[in-house]
C-alpha cells in the first residue's frame, strides 16, 4: 500500500475543513475514555442488579418455604372426596364412563384371591341355611331386586 | 505492553491514518458532519478490536475494510429510514454540490455525480483503485470476493462513469 505521504495522488473532491485533524486524535481518545467508563458503569450497575435479584429471590424462596410449613390445607384428599359419595353414585359413574373391569382391576389393589374370585365366571356353589341366605339379602338389599 | 503506552501508540495510529480514513470515508458519505461521526467510531471500533487484528495482515488494510464497512452500513440505514432511495441520491448530489464549491471544475462536479448514480458498493470499489490506487488484492482483502470479480466490477463502473460524463459534458 502506498505510504502515507503518497497519498491522494488524485485530487481529493472533498478535503477536511481546516485545522480539522489537529484536534481530531485527542477527540477520538477522550471518546474511548468515556465509553470506558460508561462501560465499566454498566458492569458495576449489571452487578448491583444481579445481586438485588439474588437478594430478591432469596426472600421469595423463604416466604415460599415459610408459607408452606405453617399452612393449614384443609382441602380434602381425593380418597376423602371419594368415602364421601354414595356406591350408587360410584356406579352411575363407572357405568357412564368407558372404564373396562381390566382398567379397574389395575387400578385396584386386591388381593390375589380377590382377584381370583372376580374373574370366576360362575358363582361358587354356596352352603347358606335359609337363615344365612336372609341375613345376606338383608345385607345386600337384594329384596327390591327379588321382587323387580 | 502497559495502558499508557499502549494509549500513546494508539493515538499515533490514529494520527498517522486520519487522513487516509477520512478521505475514504468521506467520499462515501459526502457530508462533513457524518464523516467526522464515522470517523471517531472507526477507530473506536480498531481500539476495541485491537486483539482481533492479526499481525500478518497490513494495518492499514484492516481499518480501511473498517471504514468502508462503517460506511456501506451508514448509508444503507439512511436508505432505509427513507422512503425513496433516490431521495437519499439527491441529497447526497446536493451535498456534493455543495461542498465541491463553485471554484471546482465541471469534469470534476460531472465526476462526482456520476459517482453517485453508482451502486455503493461499486462506487468503494471506483474509489479504492481509481483514488486510492489500491492493487485488487487489496481490494479482494477489504471488500471480500475474488481480484477477477473485483476486476470487472470496476471495469463496469468505469464504463458507467464514462457514459455518463460523456452524455452530460457534451449534451446533443
Amino acid at each position: 500500500m502506498k505510504e502515507e505521504n503518497k497519498h491522494n495522488q488524485r485530487k481529493d473532491p472533498f478535503p477536511a475543513p481546516d485545522g480539522y485533524f489537529d484536534s481530531l486524535s485527542d477527540r477520538i481518545m477522550d471518546r474511548i475514555d468515556r465509553e470506558e467508563e460508561n462501560d465499566a458503569g454498566k458492569g458495576r450497575l449489571i452487578s448491583l442488579a444481579t445481586r438485588a435479584g439474588w437478594a430478591a429471590a432469596a426472600v421469595i424462596s423463604l416466604l415460599a418455604v415459610f408459607w408452606l410449613t405453617t399452612n393449614d390445607d384443609t382441602s380434602p384428599t381425593s380418597q376423602e372426596l371419594v368415602a364421601e359419595l354414595s356406591d350408587d353414585e360410584i356406579i352411575d359413574y363407572l357405568v357412564s364412563t368407558d372404564i373396562s373391569l381390566d382398567d379397574i382391576l389395575d387400578i385396584a389393589d386386591f388381593e390375589n384371591a380377590e382377584l381370583d374370585s372376580l374373574n370366576m365366571e360362575t358363582m361358587p356353589d354356596l352352603e347358606l341355611s335359609p337363615e344365612e341366605a336372609d341375613e345376606l339379602i338383608e345385607l345386600y338389599d337384594l329384596e327390591e331386586l327379588e321382587n323387580s | 505492553m502497559n495502558e499508557p503506552d499502549e494509549r500513546k501508540q494508539f493515538q499515533a495510529l490514529v494520527e498517522k491514518y486520519q487522513r487516509r480514513v477520512y478521505a475514504v470515508i468521506r467520499k462515501m458519505v459526502i457530508d462533513h458532519d457524518d464523516t467526522d461521526d464515522l470517523v471517531q467510531e472507526v477507530f473506536i471500533k480498531v481500539w476495541k478490536n485491537r486483539g482481533d487484528f492479526e499481525e500478518r495482515s497490513d494495518i492499514f488494510t484492516w481499518i480501511y475494510r473498517i471504514a468502508v464497512n462503517e460506511s456501506l452500513q451508514f448509508l444503507r440505514k439512511k436508505k432505509k429510514r427513507s422512503l425513496f432511495a433516490s431521495g437519499i441520491n439527491e441529497e447526497l448530489m446536493a451535498r456534493a454540490e455543495s461542498a465541491l464549491g463553485p471554484g471546482a471544475e465541471e469534469i470534476e462536479r460531472s465526476l462526482q455525480k456520476a459517482l453517485l448514480e453508482l451502486p455503493d458498493k461499486q462506487r468503494a470499489v471506483f474509489h479504492m483503485r481509481y483514488y486510492d490506487e489500491l492493487t485488487y488484492d487489496q481490494m479482494a482483502e477489504i471488500l471480500g470476493g475474488t481480484t477477477g470479480g473485483l476486476k470487472a466490477n470496476y471495469h463496469h463502473a468505469v464504463k458507467k462513469v464514462e457514459k455518463y460524463l460523456t452524455s452530460s459534458l457534451n449534451p446533443i
